[in-house]
């Protein structure tokens, strides 16, 4: 872009007056007004006392805070697992899967126990269906069997069928 | 490969372009290149943003004094003009985290502080009565009493004829005396297009032309 003939004229008689201008104009801002401007802009950067005080305690707190809340939960998690004193070792991820697997065989000796009791369960004398004096041989014990699957009680029938085979072992019933 | 009509011709200046269509005064501070860079205003509004304060203050000590003077002469009193003055600053102090260097920091500034001056005119309804600058007020210390006495008269008359101008024109030849601006920042600062600044700049020479000419009081 260049300067037409108006620009140069306007050129140099603001030269002129910009001298005139620059000889009078030397003012400067007061001291008080400088002192005023320089303390705000401190401020800005540096807080005042009590905010300083409050914010250099943010970070601790802030530190102090999340490593209770982890703590928290690690015990928590403790709890839940049913980990107990191995978590000393801090290999939670390992003491979950043997606390399953002891879970487990747990379960099964306890299955193991019931299916022995069920095993062991025998009845008592005072639910014997056939009587001692029948017991004591075999072909009258077999007979009280019969007597009771004729009367249509199969499972008393067997149970007295068991009892005779462990005590007599060598009796065949007859067809 | 390049063929001749591609070749490129570097020139190395040792002064710095000036384009020719730039209403600009000459640079009132030289310095040698033994002489260590100073920081540029954005640079050191990134200090100041960073914290630096040593940065902001010396980026107040360079701007402070035009900034002053500018808003003085437009404001035609010094309570007004101190108030406003404050009130730019602040402004640049709060805007410190926003802060972007997208425009020169001169211009910046004395476009907040432009928009100051509106605000504090909107705020108090009508231009205040431009109290009269007494010139004894604004001597300088370092000044002799003779060469006060004669420099007192012409800012006297100085200021006289700038209070005779319109806000608009007087804000214009200010801002190009005082922030050293092109008209097209000039422009940008006054919210106008740049022949519209022209214009106004063209119109305020003019007048105070008129009001300074007088064969008996020429300074030169």
């Amino acid at each position: 872009m260049t300067n037409t003939p108006e620009d140069d004229v306007l050129t140099d008689e603001l030269a002129q007056i910009s001298a005139r201008y620059r000889m009078t104009a030397t003012e400067t801002s007061p001291e008080w007004l400088d002192n005023a401007v320089l303390r705000s802009a401190t401020a800005q950067v540096r807080p005042s006392g009590f905010v300083q005080r409050l914010s250099s305690w943010v970070r601790p707190i802030a530190f102090a805070t999340t490593a209770g809340l982890c703590l928290a939960l690690i015990l928590e998690f403790g709890q839940v697992s049913g980990i107990g004193d191995s978590t000393a070792t801090g290999d939670y991820a390992d003491s979950a899967a043997d606390a399953l697997s002891s879970a487990v065989e747990a379960s099964g000796r306890r299955l193991q126990d019931l299916n022995r009791t069920a095993d062991s369960i025998k009845p008592s004398n005072s639910a014997r269906y056939c009587t001692e004096r029948q017991s004591a041989d075999a072909n009258d014990w077999w007979r009280c069997i019969e007597e009771l699957q004729s009367a249509g009680r199969t499972t008393s029938a067997q149970a007295e069928l068991d009892l005779l085979k462990s005590r007599f072992p060598e009796f065949e019933p007859p067809e | 490969m390049l063929t001749r009509k591609f070749r490129v011709s570097i020139v190395a200046t040792s002064t710095p372009i000036v384009p020719s269509n730039r209403l600009s005064r000459p640079a009132t501070v030289a310095y040698s290149r033994s002489m260590q860079v100073p920081p540029e205003d954005s640079a050191l509004m990134l200090q100041y943003k960073d914290g630096d304060i040593a940065a902001f203050e010396t980026l107040y000590r360079r701007h402070n004094a035009p900034l002053y003077r500018y808003l003085l002469r437009l404001c035609l009193n010094r309570d007004s003009a101190e108030d406003v003055f404050q009130d730019t600053w602040g402004k640049i102090i709060n805007a410190r985290q926003s802060y972007r260097p997208t425009a020169g920091f001169r211009t910046f500034l004395f476009r907040v502080a432009h928009n100051c001056f509106i605000d504090y005119l909107r705020r108090n309804k009508r231009h205040i009565a431009p109290a009269a600058m007494d010139p004894d007020q604004l001597a300088s210390d370092s000044e002799s009493p003779e060469l006060g006495a004669e420099k007192s008269l012409a800012r006297a008359r100085l200021n006289e004829a700038l209070k005779s101008l319109p806000l608009e024109q007087r804000d214009v030849f200010l801002l190009h005396e005082e922030s050293g601006l092109s008209i097209e920042h000039i422009a940008y600062v006054t919210d106008v297009n740049r022949e519209t600044a022209k214009s106004r700049l063209r119109y305020a020479v003019k007048k105070l032309r008129a009001a300074l000419s007088d064969p008996a009081e020429d300074l030169a």
